[in-house]
């Protein structure tokens, strides 16, 4: 099969592995209000060498430094000396980024406050291990100290021509908080909705499927960092949202980067705009 | 194979500058304060079992090698998260 390649958070994926991902992406989400970022996927041989080349050093060149693992290539022992993690030698049988027979591999993170699913210690974390399977995916790199590390398998295989892209991305989300606030979400933009029936009329102009996610009070502050919103922006008891115009939180408040931006740009020029009292 | 001729092998294959410089790099982790430090070789783990060879000191610190060790036994340690962005290391030109 011809090489063709997604790009996803300035990493390289088959379509396969894209959908996966995507998939995985829309059921954490879901689950706990979080994305998933890619930071590492396909290599190509130049790229794997040259982060080999940026960790590992011949013999010569240790020079009394810390030595954190080994790894042969080209004949001769290479020595990693960056704590910042293990890297295949080049087209060795471990270098899974460079794609092995229809395996592949990934380096994800997800947008929470935590280590989420990159250590199996965490909620996500385990919930990502238990259902890897169902996205083609094995927690392969918990073997050596990287939980973020995870094979992917069948990479070449053709995904639903529908390439399982997500129709609500660029849209906002529908979030019910707790079971009592509506909220219409998206990066850098928050807009409390104060009754039921503008929650419903939102949702379905703004989300292609209509769907209401509910999130319980932790999901729905991960969620925010995620989305680049302050945590101070919301009460999340009494469902309130800061209006940058007011400084006051407020029933059908809305909350977004540019109108804080003005509002701010606002009190500088009515600063600027004062009489001066130096009388010079 | 058996793991003793594999840990032959691993130290047939390596020059005197290597055997020394590693046997130096597992004295400093040792003087660091890691009682019996394991710098593991080749890690992958392909067959998902979490082991790897690893060299190790002997008795009189000689070089040896422990096979099948698991990972978390040693000084491999990954801090970067999957990163890529980690070029200031300098390379081995």
């Amino acid at each position: 099969m011809a090489e063709q390649w997604v790009w996803r958070d300035g990493a390289r994926l088959t379509p396969w592995m894209a959908y996966q991902i995507e998939r995985l992406n829309d059921a954490l989400f879901r689950n706990f209000g979080v994305r998933v970022i890619v930071s590492s996927g396909v290599r190509l041989e130049a790229e794997q060498e040259a982060i080999f080349r940026a960790r590992y050093v011949t013999a010569g060149n240790v020079n009394g430094r810390r030595v954190y693992d080994t790894r042969w290539w080209n004949g001769v022992l290479w020595y990693r000396i960056s704590p910042l993690g293990t890297v295949a030698a080049p087209n060795s049988p471990q270098a899974n980024h460079q794609i092995q027979g229809s395996n592949g591999a990934v380096d994800i993170r997800d947008t929470g406050a935590d280590a989420g699913v990159m250590t199996a210690s965490s909620t996500r974390g385990r919930w990502i291990r238990a259902h890897a399977a169902e996205f083609d995916l094995v927690a392969e790199g918990d073997g050596f100290g990287e939980g973020w590390h995870f094979k992917v398998k069948n990479v070449w295989k053709t995904p639903p021509s529908d390439g399982g892209k997500n129709k609500e991305d660029g849209m906002t989300q529908s979030i019910l908080l707790n079971g009592k606030h509506f909220y219409a979400i998206g990066e850098e933009f928050i807009s409390h909705n104060a009754t039921q029936a503008q929650a419903d009329i939102t949702r379905m102009v703004n989300s292609a499927t209509d769907e209401l996610h509910k999130l319980n009070t932790a999901s729905f502050l991960d969620y925010l960092d995620g989305m680049g919103i302050p945590r101070n922006v919301v009460n999340t008891t009494t469902g309130q949202v800061l209006n940058p115009e007011t400084g006051k939180l407020e029933a059908n408040g809305v909350w977004s980067r540019r109108r804080e931006a003005v509002a701010k740009s606002d009190e500088i020029l009515a600063i600027l705009k004062a009489p001066s009292k130096t009388g010079s | 194979m058996t793991d003793t001729e594999r840990a032959d092998e691993f130290l047939a294959r390596m020059s005197d500058e290597e055997k020394e410089v590693t046997v130096a790099a597992l004295l400093a982790w040792r003087k660091s304060g890691v009682r019996d430090p394991q710098i593991p070789i080749d890690i992958g783990d392909i067959d998902e079992d979490g082991l790897a060879d690893a060299f190790a000191l002997g008795e009189d610190d000689r070089l040896v090698i422990v096979t099948a060790t698991p990972i978390e036994y040693t000084v491999s340690q990954s801090t970067g998260g999957g990163l890529e962005t980690d070029r200031e290391e300098p390379s081995d030109g």
